[in-house]
C-alpha cells in the first residue's frame, strides 16, 4: 500500500527528470508474465483489470 | 494503428497515469476526480479512441511496469511480455507487429518456431517545437521545469532517456 507521502512523490508537482531510465531494462523481462492490476476505464467508470484486455 | 491492426486480433490500450509534466493548468493528481477529468481532456485533446484505463492515484500499474512516461508493452494473449520499450515510436511498434504477423504466417504454414531473447535500440521523432507545445499546455511552470531539467542534463553531458550512437 502506498502511503500517502508515497502518493506525494508519485504525484510530484515539479518535474525533475528523475525517472529511472536505466532501471527499466532490468525491471521486468520479456518473456514473463505481465502483472496485472486493477484500473479504471475511463469510458465507463467501471473498475477492470489489465488482464480483461 | 489500432483501427488499423484491430482485424489482426491486436487490441490497443493506453494506460492513463500521473502528470510527468505538471503545470498549473495540469497540475499533479490529488483524487481520483482531478485525475479522471484530466484523462477526459487528454483523451479529447487528442482524439483517442481506443480503451482508456485510468491508473490508481497511487501510480500502482505504472510503477509495475517501470513508472517511465512512454513506455510501450506488447503482451501475448496469455498475458507474456513480448516487446517493451521506455518510449513510445509508432514505426517501432508497428515493425514488431508485423513480425508478429510474419511468425503467424510461419506456423500457419507449418514451420516450427521457438521463441528466443533479443534486444535492440529504437529510434524515435524529437520534435522540440511540437514538445514545447505540449509542455505549455500544462502551463509555464511546465515549461520552465523542463528547461531546468534539460540545462542540468546538458552540463552533465547526457540525457537519461537517450542512448547515444
Amino acid at each position: 500500500m502506498t502511503t500517502h507521502d508515497g502518493q506525494e512523490e508519485y504525484n510530484y508537482g515539479v518535474f525533475e527528470g528523475k525517472e529511472d531510465f536505466a532501471g527499466f531494462r532490468t525491471l521486468l523481462q520479456v518473456g514473463t508474465q505481465a502483472p496485472d492490476f486493477t484500473a479504471t476505464l475511463l469510458a465507463s467508470g467501471a473498475s477492470v483489470k489489465l488482464s480483461e484486455y | 494503428m489500432a483501427r488499423e491492426y484491430a482485424p489482426e486480433g491486436f487490441t490497443f490500450v493506453f494506460v492513463y497515469t500521473r502528470e510527468a509534466h505538471p503545470g498549473e493548468y495540469y497540475g499533479p493528481h490529488r483524487s481520483m476526480e482531478q485525475k479522471l477529468a484530466h484523462a477526459r481532456a487528454f483523451q479529447e485533446r487528442n482524439r483517442i479512441e481506443r480503451p482508456i484505463l485510468v491508473d490508481d492515484l497511487a501510480g500502482t500499474g505504472h510503477r509495475l511496469y517501470g513508472a517511465l512516461p512512454n513506455m510501450t508493452y506488447i503482451l501475448s494473449r496469455g498475458g507474456r511480455i513480448l516487446f517493451r520499450s521506455d518510449w513510445t515510436d509508432p514505426p517501432t511498434i508497428a515493425m514488431y507487429l508485423q513480425y508478429l504477423l510474419a511468425v503467424r504466417q510461419r506456423r500457419n504454414a507449418g514451420e516450427r518456431l521457438a521463441g528466443f531473447y533479443t534486444e535492440c535500440v529504437g529510434y524515435h521523432n524529437v520534435d522540440p517545437v511540437k514538445f514545447q507545445q505540449g509542455l505549455a499546455q500544462a502551463g509555464p511552470q511546465a515549461v520552465e521545469d523542463f528547461a531546468r531539467t534539460m540545462r542540468r542534463w546538458n552540463s552533465q553531458g547526457k540525457i537519461p532517456s537517450r542512448i547515444e550512437e
